[in-house]
């Protein structure tokens, strides 16, 4: 055999050895259980406190306004915060309602909704089911209870951004409703999520549950206060379907047993009405009848003015 | 001589080549790789503490249905006649009929009736009913903002009209379908996947794991249903570390988008953490690459969350992963 033709054999052996052994050479198998340890949930801020707070504890506001004897909130704020951390429960609610409710408001006059649906059906956008005398009547309301909800607030401009207003006003709702206050313990269940978002809600699903069960836990005391602002809350909540199981008539049924209580004074003339039309519009007469009775009984438990608790 | 001369240098060439490929393979076999990788790591360190213990593989791996299944019928009149995969109803069958027809043949045992009813099913939650509506809704308003627009021509309004409310009316037939079932067969849409899962298809495993983030894509979903979110998506996660342990390394690609931060609102099965996004990117990387997988962008983004020590870390990870799993 010739000399050249021996090393092309030669190289041949060399590389199938290489390629051989490199085709042996595997690592032994191995598992993935210890890949997984537990998920990380540090994104997810540690709520002040968790503890129900004792009933009467705090002292229960006048009304839904978070106003003071018409000084500017950006004056009053430094003080509420100070007295919300010396034990508050008003205080923090009122910096809870603040951010949840007034953040970014600004006072828009009727005239200014008038040109505003005017403009819109003239561009030739239509709402369903609705007229423009009916969507004016609409905004003209809402925002003349905003207007009395935030009066004195205007200017109040946190940053929106990843939630940080309402995750701020859940700090001090639940701050408050921890302090024993009525109305926050009621307005925990709307803002009890606001740390949680579509991203991380299945990961951090344990955490969820357990904010739901407090939720829960507080609107249960806030109603054992007598405080009417509850039952506002459970009828959100049976019409929304967040905490209990969505249903038209039980939320109906709360949101007219309120109305039957000296807080609907809370809300400016005609927009409980608004409200309840509404709520009643998937319900036929007999399904409303049914509702107005049992809200009637669940009404007595709330027909002290609010501020007159113990 | 001078052809025996070719022949030698030809050979050289060709060893050199194959030796350049062998040497390839074993840093990473990916350009990425080995891009930024830390001052003095060696790819694998043998030496290193291990990550995992030995794992008992099934003597004989059942083979992931890796290809979704497809039901597609020439003739529309003839749906049910038509199916591709056993007796099937095809994508245009009506729905009330074709979950009819599925349920009849998912309790005869058939598998691809299970998985196909249980899409079906996905679309009758109330979760996705709400939103099939509401989409709607916004649809129709918008064609009636079409038909008002003045500037546009009839046969331009047209044919954007009739395909928006071929769709209303498809939705609306498959709502009508989703209420006319049983409550219990709607309860338990995710059993016939399910049942398909625990008989070891990783096909099944990873469409669970899938439905079941589709499913509670948005705060209100898991605030409304959370004990039965936390069961399912501790389910889901078994099963795609299931579908890894039975050699699946699609797979090792859901875990690395479970894992990784998307910076969208777009659910997430577990909390995000880049370095097993990382990890379980790379060592999919070993597999077959499909199309539509983004395991590029999933560890060019990762590693910006992470030093060299981890991203070195991640991949000898990675690389044991697929080793153990699915060469």
């Amino acid at each position: 055999m010739s000399r050249p033709v021996l090393i092309v054999l030669a190289l041949l052996v060399a590389v199938f050895a290489v390629a051989y052994w490199q085709f042996l050479d595997r690592k032994p198998p191995v598992s993935l259980a210890a890949v997984a340890p537990p998920i990380s949930t540090k994104h997810v801020v540690t709520p002040p406190s968790t503890r129900v707070g004792a009933p009467g504890s705090g002292q229960s506001p006048q009304s839904l306004s978070v106003a003071d004897n018409d000084r500017p909130f950006v004056e009053v704020r430094p003080d509420l915060e100070r007295r919300a951390r010396a034990g508050d429960g008003h205080a923090a609610w009122r910096l809870g309602m603040a951010l949840a409710n007034c953040n970014g408001y600004v006072p828009i006059s009727d005239e200014g909704i008038e040109s505003s649906v005017i403009d819109t059906f003239a561009r030739g956008i239509t709402v369903r089911g609705s007229t423009p005398a009916a969507m004016l009547q609409k905004l003209k309301l809402a925002a003349a209870q905003k207007r009395r909800d935030c009066r004195n607030v205007s200017g109040l401009a946190e940053s929106d951004f990843n939630n940080e207003a309402n995750k701020k006003a859940l700090y001090w709702m639940e701050l408050g409703a921890s302090l024993g206050n009525a109305d926050a313990q009621a307005m925990y269940a709307t803002l009890a999520f606001a740390q949680f978002d579509g991203r991380n809600a299945l990961a951090d699903a344990e955490q969820i549950r357990q904010r739901k069960r407090l939720a829960l836990e507080y609107l249960e005391r806030s109603l054992a206060q007598g405080d009417a602002f509850a039952l506002l809350q459970l009828s959100k909540q049976h019409t929304e379907g967040l905490l209990f199981p969505a249903d038209a008539e039980v939320g109906y049924r709360y949101l007219y047993a309120f109305s039957l209580t000296p807080r609907a004074s809370d809300f400016v003339p005609g927009y409980l009405e608004m409200m309840l039309a509404l709520a009643a519009q998937d319900l036929d007469p007999i399904a409303q009848g049914r509702a107005q009775e049992a809200g009637r009984r669940l009404a007595t438990c709330c027909m002290s003015k609010a501020g007159e608790q113990p | 001589m001078r052809r025996s001369k070719l022949m030698v240098f030809g050979v050289i060439v060709a060893a050199i080549c194959v030796l350049g490929w062998i040497a390839f393979e074993r840093r990473g076999g990916s350009l990425e790789a080995s891009s930024d990788r830390a001052p003095g790591a060696h790819a694998e360190d043998e030496s290193s503490t291990p990550l995992h213990t030995a794992t008992q593989h099934p003597k004989e791996r059942p083979k992931p249905k890796l290809q979704p299944k497809a039901y597609y019928a020439s003739d529309s009149k003839n749906a049910f006649i038509n199916s591709t995969i056993d007796e099937l109803p095809n994508f245009l069958a009506p729905p009330d009929q074709a979950i009819a027809r599925l349920r009849v043949l998912a309790d005869a045992g058939n598998d691809d009736a299970k998985l196909e009813l249980t899409r079906r099913l996905s679309g009758c939650t109330p979760r996705a009913l709400r939103a099939t509506q509401e989409s709607d809704e916004r649809l129709r308003w918008s064609l009636e903002m079409d038909q008002a627009k003045r500037d546009a021509g009839e046969e331009v309004r047209a044919i954007p009209f009739a395909n928006g409310q071929g769709r209303i009316d498809r939705h609306l037939a498959e709502r009508a379908a989703c209420e006319a079932l049983p409550a219990e067969v709607l309860e338990n849409w995710l059993d016939p996947i399910d049942q398909v899962a625990r008989s070891g298809d990783t096909y099944a495993m990873r469409y669970y794991a899938e439905l079941v983030v589709n499913e509670y894509d948005s705060r209100d979903a898991v605030v409304a249903d959370v004990d039965r979110a936390i069961l399912r998506r501790d389910k889901a996660r078994a099963y795609l570390q299931r579908a890894v342990d039975l050699g699946d390394s699609e797979a090792l690609s859901d875990l690395a988008d479970a894992y990784f931060n998307k910076q969208t609102s777009a659910p997430q099965l577990y909390a995000v953490d880049s370095f097993r996004a990382y990890l379980y990117a790379y060592a999919a990387s070993f597999g077959p690459r499909r199309q539509y997988q983004n395991l590029d962008w999933i560890m060019s983004e990762s590693a910006k969350a992470l030093d060299t020590q981890q991203i070195s870390d991640a991949r000898k990870q990675g690389k044991r992963l697929y080793d153990a799993c699915c060469r």
